[in-house]
């Protein structure tokens, strides 16, 4: 099968300002090099009707890969994902009951990230993606997992200078495999889990440093660490 | 002691009425004061990612719904107990829109575990973790997943104990379900200072 034409489908509520936006979008910046045709939908917002749900599940239909970029949310998939890959699961079953013969060779592919530095905390969100593509009968490409999305939040590359060259030559190598229908190899899978800053106390140092401003200038500075729910006696 | 059901029961999926019967009566019988959300009734919004929770309105979040009174629930609980279909190995829906709006419940900051960043806590004392998955038919692999994910929790919500289960539909064991709640319920009442 050749991929003509790709969606993307960005997991995360932040919308454009988010990490998964950036990785997603130079991804298929790299596929349009190849002609392929593409499109990007934010989950948050194409599956909130059913009008809009049935929109949704055509244009993936029309595509020959689907590739997600998502984030970490509590270990997993966000709820909006689990929700929209159920949709999509759902109507791939029904499809190769209904008429095996209509349902089409898809492909899919994954790019997770997560706050936490290490890529590794990504791998149970991972193997639950696998599990999707195999219960929706859709060819797994496979899955990129980047530790600490935070510095990649919104921007471009272009912005971030010397700190992401590994990921994005990960990425450019995951595009050249994606084309040829491949299985991600090994130097992708590699070079974008490489941490962004490898020293662990300088990530805790910075990261740290950055909520206490945030919550300065938010003038909520004292009540950082506030038990709002501390000993409520809760009656219905 | 008290503990607390959120029943992720999908909206057009099987009833987990009877699982949830079963396990507050064990929850009972081991001296728990029992409170149940059936989550699919409750209007939570799906978590923005805001981090307000965090460096705005610390310890709450800032949509104004049902999700903040389940995270007052929760963390006011000794032991917690997730009853959900299992959604290709992980949590459905209407469980994970819940979970989705408890980051409020931990700090901000770092801190390593096992040589791993994670949060640091924002109360004293968090509950223990029961899981209870249901699948269609027995399946060794995303049985797998759903227990990987429930340790991974486990550290993030700092639960003192955890324990998961997965149960088929189709074979079901309720004496089976009663034991497991009930060995849980003594561990999650013992004193611990985790
Ligand atoms: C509700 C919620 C839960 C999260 N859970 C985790 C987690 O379990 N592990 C982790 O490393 N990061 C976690 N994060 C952090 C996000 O994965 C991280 O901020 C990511 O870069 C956001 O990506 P995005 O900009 O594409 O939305 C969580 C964030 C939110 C809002």
């Amino acid at each position: 099968m050749t991929i003509k034409r790709a969606v993307l489908l960005i997991g995360s509520p932040k919308g454009n300002n988010s990490s998964s936006a950036s990785l997603g979008s130079y991804l298929l910046s790299k596929l349009e090099k190849y002609d392929i045709e593409t499109e990007a939908l934010h989950l948050h917002s194409e599956i909130r009707t059913d009008a809009k749900q049935t929109l949704f599940l055509e244009k993936v239909e029309e595509a020959d890969l689907i590739i997600l970029a998502a984030p970490l949310y509590v270990d997993t998939l966000p709820a909006k994902v689990i929700k929209a890959l159920s949709l999509i699961a759902d109507q791939r079953k029904k499809l190769y009951v209904d008429d095996i013969k209509s349902a089409k060779n898809q492909s899919f592919a994954v790019i997770v990230n997560c706050g936490f530095p290490e890529a590794e905390q990504n791998k149970t969100a991972l193997k639950v993606y696998q599990e999707f593509a195999r219960e929706a009968k859709l060819k797994y490409l496979g899955g990129i997992a980047v530790g600490m999305g935070g510095a990649v939040s919104g921007k471009a590359f272009s912005e971030m200078g010397g700190m992401a060259k590994d990921l994005i030559e990960g990425l450019d190598q995951a595009a050249d495999d994606i084309v040829r229908n491949h299985y991600l190899s090994n130097t992708v899978i590699e070079k974008t889990s490489k941490p962004l800053i490898s020293q662990k106390w300088l990530y805790t140092l910075v990261g740290n440093l950055n909520w206490r401003f945030q919550a300065f200038k938010n003038g909520v500075y004292r009540k950082i660490n506030d038990q709002p729910y501390k000993g409520e006696r809760l009656n219905d | 002691m008290r503990a607390l059901i959120l029943n992720g029961e999908e909206l057009d999926g099987i009833t987990l009425e009877q699982f949830s019967k079963t396990i507050s009566k064990e929850l009972q019988a081991n001296d728990f004061e029992v409170e149940e959300i059936l989550l699919k009734e409750k209007e939570i919004a799906d978590c923005l990612g805001c981090f307000d929770c965090w460096v705005k309105t610390p310890g709450i979040c800032i949509i104004d719904d049902y999700g903040r009174e389940a995270a007052a629930r929760l963390i006011n609980s000794d032991l917690l107990v997730f009853l959900t279909p299992v959604v290709f190995g992980s949590y459905s829906y209407q469980l994970k829109k819940a979970l989705d709006r408890m980051i409020p419940l931990i700090s901000p900051y770092f801190k390593k575990v096992k040589g791993e960043i994670h949060h640091k806590k924002r109360y004293p004392k968090y509950p223990s973790l029961l899981a209870i998955g249901i699948i269609e038919e027995t399946n060794e692999q995303t049985s797998r997943i759903f227990k990987n994910l429930v340790e991974r929790n486990s550290i993030n919500f700092h639960s003192p104990h955890f324990q998961t289960e997965v149960f088929a539909e189709t074979d079901l064991d309720y004496q089976e379900l009663k034991d497991t709640v009930n060995q849980f319920s003594k561990k999650a009442g013992e004193k611990n200072d985790n």
